[in-house]
């Protein structure tokens, strides 16, 4: 025998009536079929001490007692002539289901109420991981007049796939004295994007190999950067003769010009290890947060120049995106970045590497095999850029271990164990010649793409 | 439900709860304390029992108003006017009838939401008209039932009449909506 129902708040009941999240492109919301009004506790309360107190005046003849009974009478009398007994219609639709971090979107809930008779709403919506519900108490309440659409916003804070809860969907009756059961939507799975900080580098790569693009290359060719002036050969256009040379010297003289390739970059992502604490995009960065957000930048940034531009992630191998270029290609790439999660079970990836590649590695170097790999990027003729993404606070080993717990003084002695291995593989970069930077945003890579560039366009010797 | 798992559900409930409801529930405390203090200070004593558990059902109501503490609090204070009263209609007892209504509506509205959502104010509001009636209500039955008093009517009739009209129509609610059916 049930009484009455009782919502339990935040705990919601599950086996209710679900109806599907809609997108706002799809066009016709679903209505929902809401099971039968019932009692709220008020009511049932009421009705109990209103029964008793009059049976108890009339049976003691207690007028006085009669008189404490009216306004539960009264709370009773209005709840029978105010009871719906119509379903409203429901529907729920969400903006869209993919975000970049720091955008939102908005959970749309529209109820309708041909009787009039629903008095208050309230609609609830449990967190979801990095995604942040506004208002900050995770619903709204208000009152319903027919019809009301009621809106929560989800704010994405950090990169990923998160699956957001069922929304809970409350409807009342005028004093509370009738509710619904809850109104349980069905979950949906919002996708964040990792946000590319504002990132700009130097037009140079080293080793500009392909047949068209925006870098100038080493070799002559049609393109309007000048490379010089010298004698006209048989083959030369007869527009580039330079007049004003000519009519000075005693032979023809034309404009040579540099011509103008793409190149392929590798990014490797090192994602055996998620170092740091990540606070979301306003706050600390991890180390696989500054990795996933300047891969998605260095991407970004050489795809709009025309590049082939290809992911490798050396903690799982499943996670790789091929050489490609363009937006779409931009599209799949961060669909694999927002994947990512350290991952120290799986065997290393040995990534392809294509000569005359330029390869970005962005690794916190705790680990001496990411080193190695580069050694084999060096032997091929290829250039290499390590990117590192430890965050700042994790260099001083006594922080790191305030941070931890159990011992402090061993957590310091481990930690700065790592830390010496990590200064072994950089001193081994820099025998290398492979330059290491740390994330900055726009122009980090500047002044080791300028170095790498020279050095690739250095005379050499053959053996 | 153990009492850990109460006290604990108990603890959130009051630290997360919004402005609004903290309002709401400072308005349960004052308007229960208002009844309890009004019965006490009548001439004939309290039922202690009965005094105990008002107490004990009005700090429940306070912490959980969507639960039974309230009602068993009016209860607690009905009991106490039947086996000690004397059966007069002073003034003090038309304001403890209030303080049950404002009681009564005040769990009600605390349980359209979880405590810590603001209540609208535009719900909150449309909550007085009938809360205006109710009370209207009560003061006309207690003119009434005083006018009934002075005019040396005996009370048995019309409460008898009251009580053919009440218990009917509380026994259909009950069957007709809260007990389900298979």
């Amino acid at each position: 025998m049930t009484r009455s129902t009782s919502i339990t708040w935040p705990d919601r009941m599950r086996n209710q009536a679900s109806l599907p999240i809609l997108s706002a492109t799809e066009p016709s919301p679903a209505m929902v079929t809401a099971e039968s009004w019932r009692m709220s506790p008020a009511l049932f309360g009421a009705l109990v001490v209103a029964g008793l107190a009059t049976l108890a005046a009339v049976v003691f003849r207690r007028p006085d007692v009669l008189l404490l009974a009216v306004p539960f009478i009264g709370y009773v009398a209005w709840a029978a002539g105010t009871r719906p007994s119509t379903r409203p219609a429901v529907a729920v639709r969400v903006g869209t289901r993919t975000l970049f971090e720091r955008q939102q979107t908005d959970l749309v809930v529209e109820i309708t109420d041909a009787e009039k008779r629903i008095s208050m709403v309230t609609v609830v919506q449990p967190p979801a991981g990095w995604l942040e519900v506004m208002p900050v108490s995770g619903a709204v309440n208000d009152q319903l007049v027919g019809s009301q659409t009621l809106t929560l916003t989800l704010r994405a804070r950090r990169w990923g796939v998160f699956d957001v809860s069922p929304v809970s969907i409350a409807l009342m009756s005028q004093l509370a004295a009738w509710r619904l059961p809850l109104i349980e939507t069905s979950g949906t799975r919002i996708k964040v994007l990792p946000a590319r900080d504002d990132f700009e580098a130097v037009n140079a790569v080293p080793r500009p190999a392909g047949l068209v693009g925006f870098h100038t290359a080493r070799r002559p060719g049609d393109s309007g950067e000048l490379a010089g002036v010298r004698q006209f050969q048989a083959g030369d256009r007869l527009k580039r003769i330079n007049w004003r040379v000519s009519s000075r010297m005693p032979e023809l003289h034309v404009n040579s010009t540099w011509s103008e390739r793409d190149t392929e970059v590798q990014i490797w992502i090192d994602s055996r290890e998620d170092l740091g604490w990540s606070g979301g995009v306003d706050n600390s960065s991890s180390s696989l947060d500054i990795a996933v957000r300047a891969a998605a930048a260095v991407a970004e940034h050489y795809l709009r120049q025309g590049d082939r531009v290809s992911l490798v992630d050396l903690g799982a191998g499943r996670r790789t995106v091929g050489s490609g270029s363009g937006r779409q290609h931009l599209r799949k790439i961060l669909d694999v970045l927002v994947d990512a999660a350290a991952n120290r079970a799986e065997s290393v990836r040995r990534a392809p590497i294509r000569p005359g590649s330029l390869v970005i590695m962005l690794s916190p170097l705790l680990y001496v095999t990411a080193a190695g790999q580069l050694v084999e990027v060096v032997q091929r003729g290829s250039s290499a850029i390590v990117i590192d993404t430890l965050p700042g606070g994790l260099t001083d080993p006594a922080r790191h271990a305030a941070a931890g717990s159990g011992d402090p003084e061993l957590a310091a002695l481990a930690w700065r164990l790592r830390l010496t291995g990590r200064m072994a593989t950089v001193l081994e970069l820099a025998e290398l010649g492979v330059p290491l930077v740390s994330w900055s945003g726009p122009g980090s890579l500047d002044e080791v793409l300028r170095d790498v560039s020279r050095i690739a366009a250095a005379p050499r010797i053959r053996r | 439900m153990g009492i850990a798992q109460i006290r604990s559900r108990a603890g959130i409930s009051l630290r997360s709860a919004s402005r609004s409801q903290y309002l709401l529930r400072a308005g349960i405390m004052a308007a229960g304390a208002l009844a309890l203090a009004l019965t006490v200070a009548q001439p004939w004593p309290m039922p202690w029992l009965a005094g105990v558990v008002a107490l004990v059902a009005l700090i429940m109501t306070a912490i959980a108003p969507d639960q039974l503490g309230g009602p068993i609090f009016s209860g607690a204070v009905v009991a106490s006017w039947l086996l000690r009263g004397s059966g007069e209609l002073p003034v003090a007892l038309l304001a403890v009838a209030a303080s049950l209504l404002v009681l009564q509506l005040a769990c009600a509205l605390a349980g359209t939401a979880p405590p810590s959502v603001p209540l609208s104010t535009a719900a909150v509001g449309a909550w007085l008209p009938p809360a205006a009636i109710m009370l209207a209500g009560s003061t006309v039955s207690w003119l009434l039932l005083r006018l009934l008093g002075s005019l040396q009517i005996p009370s048995a009739l019309p409460l008898t009449v009251l009580g053919l009209l009440i218990i009917p129509l509380g026994a259909w609610l009950l069957l007709r909506h809260a007990i389900r059916r298979p």
